[in-house]
């Protein structure tokens, strides 16, 4: 038998495209190493689907459908949703701002869930719409016929065929290594994300040591040499706090001179925090054994590139990372070419290049304009992961100021407010404290200008961000710059 | 908790005649599971990896192998 499509990794992408192309009413088979759907996926510490996802209302709904039947943690179970801790030369907090709290923004439509719970129920989801699942079986090559893939070989030697394999199969992609399609990364430019997480004996536990707020940021001057560095802290059910470092601003060749890895000079420096031993000293292990670790590259390993014949790559396989964003969009842009059953290689190339583009429509019967969304063509605009900032600065030895303008540029228009939308990429991955912290700043650089890249007047901004924390606290939201 | 379920395999392969002692692999590797010995990279903490491939990426020497391991072994995920 030949199926339509062969979905290698049960992941948040993994399944977000077999629910998709289920639905359309192809054959799929979904193969998932992991004896549970779940066991093998990290990350994420955020889910605010309509935010994030606004120009994908099915995936919104399909997000939504399942964190309503896992346990969740809503804004709502503590006073402030956000909290942004400003972290001086000498690691010390010298200023707090909260920017969101539940019911004035999107926001109160965020919730924190543990990742292996949202996948276990989305992989159920994709099965209901008629997907088929094996667990406990491993993928070690594909099958391959001239330039064309034309499916996959499991561990038992089984030689599945199909129309279309889709590798999400994680960072460690046997499908795009075996595809010939993984390329080394340049460590001076390259980020990763390593994550700690700590255990509280209860939920409740856990909110009397977290004061009103369930998502923390520090930043953003934490990490020497640089002064940039967003480290957040998230709650999660089960009395569990995830510690997030992304090396996003700091380019790793300063970790070579420091001779030391992301733990030593991003976590530890955040345990010496008052604010967060505070927090974190009633949990069991703290500060040597974290109760689990994560870690991930970001945007993921790098590839020559996402697709061949008969083949797409996505997720964190496929060199862009998030949740469940290139799932989706993959399986929306090869839906018309699987009916067409045109799957070459010039077809498929048009997946890096499709972007999630809003136009304003004129609705006549409602006399109002409204947003229309579609997957559509648009020509390739430099789109840089937020995370790549600080390599991108380095390499390319640009300003902050005109970092600050790729990471608007590579983020959501909507929430970036971007002055023309259209020409934006559409990115599913955007850490909202980064880009936060990200937006404040170049509210700060409006100001300031360059006197922000020196390092002596950081007491200056200082006191300008203090004499608005009343304006802060009393709005409850962040005025946005853009 | 991260569980581990044994790894009947050694699924991290580090070909000591290519390793060129750059030290990549240590930095990138937030689970310490590198060690420099004698100019030359070791593996000295196998039960520690995330599996994130993030070393062979980064082996400019192509010294590093990182396969996922078998079926139902490795790590096991509890919260993300
Ligand atoms: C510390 C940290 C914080 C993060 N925070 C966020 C965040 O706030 N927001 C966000 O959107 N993202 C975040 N991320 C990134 C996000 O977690 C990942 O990008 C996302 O989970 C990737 O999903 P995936 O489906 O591509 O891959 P995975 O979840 O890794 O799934 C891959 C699946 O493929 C299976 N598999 C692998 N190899 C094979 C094989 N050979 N055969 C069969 N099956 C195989 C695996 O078992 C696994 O189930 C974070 C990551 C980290 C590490
Ligand atoms: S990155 Fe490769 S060459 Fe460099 S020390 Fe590690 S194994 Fe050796
Ligand atoms: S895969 Fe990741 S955690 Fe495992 S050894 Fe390599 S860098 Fe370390």
């Amino acid at each position: 038998m030949i199926y339509d499509v062969i979905i290698v990794g049960a992941g948040s992408n993994g399944s977000t495209a077999a629910y998709f192309l289920a639905k359309e009413g192809f054959k799929v088979l979904i193969l998932e190493a992991g004896n549970t759907p779940g066991d093998k996926c990290h990350g994420a510490t955020e889910y605010a689907p309509g935010i994030i996802f606004h120009s994908r209302p099915e995936l919104v709904a399909l997000q939504l459908k399942v964190i309503k039947q896992i346990p969740h943690l809503h804004p709502g179970d503590l006073g402030k949703a956000h909290y942004y801790y400003y972290v001086n030369r000498d690691n010390e907090v010298v200023f707090k701002s909260c920017s969101v709290a539940p019911g004035t923004t999107g926001a109160e439509e965020s919730y924190g869930v543990n990742n292996q719970e949202f996948v276990r129920v989305l992989t159920e989801e994709a099965v209901k719409a008629g997907a088929e699942l094996r667990t406990t079986t491993k993928v070690t090559d594909v099958l391959r016929e001239g330039d064309v893939i034309k499916g996959v070989i499991t561990e038992g030697g089984d030689k599945i065929q199909s129309r279309l394999t889709i590798g999400a199969d994680g960072r460690i992609s046997t499908v795009a290594k075996k595809a010939g399609l993984l390329k080394k990364w340049d460590i001076n430019v390259c980020c990763y994300h390593y994550g700690e997480a700590w255990k509280f004996r209860s939920d409740e536990e856990m909110f009397e040591y977290v004061e009103h707020a369930r998502h923390m940021f520090f930043g953003p001057t934490l990490t020497p040499p640089k002064p940039w560095g967003a480290c957040t802290m998230g709650l999660r059910p089960g009395g569990i706090v995830t510690v997030n470092a992304p090396t996003s601003w700091t380019p790793l060749s300063s970790m070579i001179a420091a001779k030391n890895n992301s733990r030593h000079v991003y976590i530890q420096n955040l345990y010496k925090l008052m604010e967060v031993k505070r927090m974190l000293r009633v949990c069991e292990g703290f500060p040597h054994k974290p109760y689990q670790r994560q870690s991930t590259f970001l945007p993921g390993p790098p590839l020559e590139k996402p697709y061949m014949a008969g083949l797409i790559i996505c997720g964190d396989a496929g060199a862009v990372g998030g949740i469940c964003s290139t799932g989706e969009k993959a399986a929306r842009f090869v839906t018309p070419l699987l009916q067409s059953d045109n799957l070459s290689d010039e077809a498929l190339a048009g997946y890096t290049t499709a972007r999630y583009r809003t136009d304003i429509a004129r609705d006549e019967k409602s006399k109002k304009n409204k947003p229309t969304h579609e997957l559509s063509e648009v020509s390739p605009t430099r789109i840089v992961h937020w995370s790549t900032g600080a390599g991108y600065m380095e390499k390319y030895d640009c300003s902050i100021d005109e970092m600050v303008e790729n990471m608007r540029l590579a983020a959501v228009p909507h929430i970036m407010g971007a002055p023309n939308p259209q020409k934006c990429g559409e990115f599913g991955y955007i850490d909202m404290g980064a880009w936060l912290i990200a937006v404040k700043m170049s509210h700060l650089l409006k100001l300031y200008g360059p006197i922000l890249q020196d390092p002596t007047m950081f007491p200056q901004i200082m006191k300008w961000v203090q004499k608005n924390e009343q304006s802060f606290n009393e709005k409850k939201i962040f005025d946005h710059p853009f | 908790m991260s569980r581990w379920n044994k790894v009947p395999e050694s699924f991290i392969i580090l070909d000591q005649d290519k390793c060129t002692g750059c030290g990549n692999c240590i930095i990138i590797c937030g689970a310490n599971v590198f060690e420099l010995k004698d100019k030359k990279a070791v593996i000295s903490n196998l039960n520690e990896c995330l599996e994130c491939g993030n070393c062979e990426v980064v082996c400019q020497a192509d010294a590093i192998q990182v396969h996922i391991p078998k079926a139902g072994t490795g790590i096991i995920y509890e919260c993300g």
